[in-house]
């Protein structure tokens, strides 16, 4: 697989030019509000241009990139050099992140117009509810790549996810109950929101079942990946539950990709965003963590193992 | 600071009952969480350090 | 691809659509179960049954929220711009409760113009700001400072 660089084939400037103008008129025609339609047309320009010069004319530099990070990471060796180096830094970033976003959010955003402060509890409530649902669509990814090319890897990744998952999940479903109470006038609702939320929980808790359930580890594995790749449809679910059905939950305060984009006021939406990547690397954190205690014991004898533990 | 002193931020006007027992909650169950698995890897590596040097006893003599 | 592993994801990747396209058509089904409540339009229409126990969930109607002097008595009319009826009920109205806001109400459906509720609920819309934001668009007169379901 060795290619020297070509010149720039003609058809290369038709077809970029080509692209430039959907990209006018997608710029043009959309109704998302101006910021995200900026960023997501003009990245998505770049990226389909990085994309033509990459995977379609020099497709064996990509293909090289991704088999050596496919098997660097499907290698439990690899993998837990390359975590180890990671998580002090992830460990820090997490750690920082929430400390800012949760003081910031509690302490020094204002109050809400008329929530009061009650509303404060959606520092908390919203990155753990986008974490949990976050953390499910990472397993089932995992899933997939586990029951189609039997990575090892993928199976240890879903059963270091799911604990970490099922403890947002649940707490995500406690603090908005608690929020509930002052602002709704109840704790709890069979809302479809709420609901599908619930259903979240339990799929989390099932994978974990599954696991220890059945003795025959591979079995077991592939009982957790399928259930995993299967549960991403109540992730859907729970995140359109408010668009498509009536609810007492309140609708999608962000969107990316809609007209309304985010009806939160800045002063508020910079805690919130900043606690929401905070927990995201926290459950990163969480995840290296267990996957790393899993490989050591799955590759006791192994000599790296011995290696690493003397 | 949004609040004028600490009883104000304790209090939040009514709310502080809300959300500071969401908070506490919530924060201490993440926290568990991630304990657990801080514990649950020393008691592996711990382990398998055992075994190891049971090994390593049994293969001198 | 290795031809084993193509066949493995075509049939899991169509075991994930035959499932999804399953729930899919369960949701379309029990869809009018899975909706909290009845919209006013829906009372008014006739859809929703008159008589049963059920949900409703509108605007309050400025200006139509009245209490009485010795009970908790309170009635109101909800909306959703297409129809409105009024709203009986007897108890605490949680603190969002306000003129314009959202509710949704638990009770019985007497006729399509009475609905007897035993609870109310307060529903707030996906907006966050600061009142000083909400003041200053009220005095511009802006459509976003009013409340919405």
């Amino acid at each position: 697989m060795t290619e020297t660089a070509r010149p720039v084939p003609g058809h290369f400037y038709l077809w970029s030019g080509l692209g430039l103008l959907v990209a006018v008129a997608l710029y043009v025609f959309w109704q998302a509000p101006q910021p995200n339609r900026t960023v997501l047309v003009v990245g998505g320009y770049l990226l389909s241009v990085l994309f033509y010069f990459g995977a379609v004319r020099y497709p064996h530099w990509y293909w090289q990139a991704l088999v050596r990070w496919y098997h660097q990471l499907g290698s439990p060796r690899h993998f837990y050099r390359i975590s180890g180096v990671l998580l002090p830094y992830l460990v820090a970033l997490s750690g920082g992140l929430l400390l800012v976003g949760l003081i910031w959010g509690l302490a020094f955003s204002p109050p809400h117009h008329e929530q009061g402060n009650s509303y404060r509890i959606i520092y908390l409530h919203v990155p753990a509810a986008s974490g949990a649902m976050m953390g499910y669509m990472a397993m089932g990814i995992c899933g997939l790549v586990s029951l189609v090319w039997r990575m090892k890897m993928a199976e240890v990744a879903i059963k270091a996810i799911a604990p970490f998952g099922a403890t947002l999940a649940a707490v995500a479903l406690i603090t908005g109950a608690i929020w509930g109470r002052p602002t709704w006038g109840t704790y709890w609702i069979w809302d479809a929101r709420l609901t599908s939320m619930l259903i979240l929980f339990f799929m989390y808790l099932g994978v974990m079942g599954l696991q220890n359930a059945i003795a025959d580890p591979r079995q077991a594995g592939r009982a957790a990946s399928l259930l995993s790749l299967v549960g991403i449809i109540n992730v859907v679910i729970v995140r359109y539950s408010v668009d498509w059905w009536h609810s007492l939950h309140q609708g999608s305060s962000m969107s990316i990709f809609g007209a309304g984009g985010s009806q939160i006021h800045p002063s508020m939406l910079a805690p919130l965003l900043i606690s929401m990547f905070g927990t995201y690397f926290l459950f990163a954190v969480a995840v290296l963590i267990r996957t790393r205690t899993e490989v050591l014991w799955r590759e006791r004898r192994s000599r790296w193992v011995k290696e690493v533990l003397r | 600071m949004y609040f004028e002193s600490w009883s104000a931020l304790w209090q939040m006007g009514t709310h502080g009952p809300y959300v500071w027992s969401a908070f506490g909650i919530g924060v201490a169950l993440i926290a568990a969480n991630v304990a657990w698995a801080l514990w649950h890897s020393r008691t592996v590596r711990a382990d398998l350090k055992r075994q190891l040097q049971r090994q390593a006893m049994q293969e001198k003599p | 691809m290795n031809p084993v592993r193509k066949q493995r994801l075509l049939i899991v990747l169509g075991a994930f659509a035959g499932v999804a396209l399953a729930v899919g058509l369960l949701l379309y089904a029990i869809s009018g179960n899975i909706n909290l409540f009845y919209t006013p339009q829906q009372v008014v229409s006739g859809e929703a049954p008159v008589g049963q126990r059920m949900r409703v969930g509108g605007l309050v109607v400025d200006g139509t929220v009245r209490r009485d002097a010795e009970s908790l008595k309170v009635q109101f009319d909800i909306t959703d711009g297409a129809g409105s009826f009024t709203v009986y009920y007897q108890g605490i109205l949680p603190d969002l409760f306000r003129e314009g806001q959202g509710v949704v109400a638990n009770g019985t459906l007497v006729s399509q113009q009475r609905f007897e509720a035993t609870e109310v609920l307060a529903k707030h819309d996906e907006t966050y700001m600061p009142p000083e934001v909400q003041d200053a668009l009220e005095r511009a007169g802006h459509p976003a400072a009013a409340g919405g379901v």
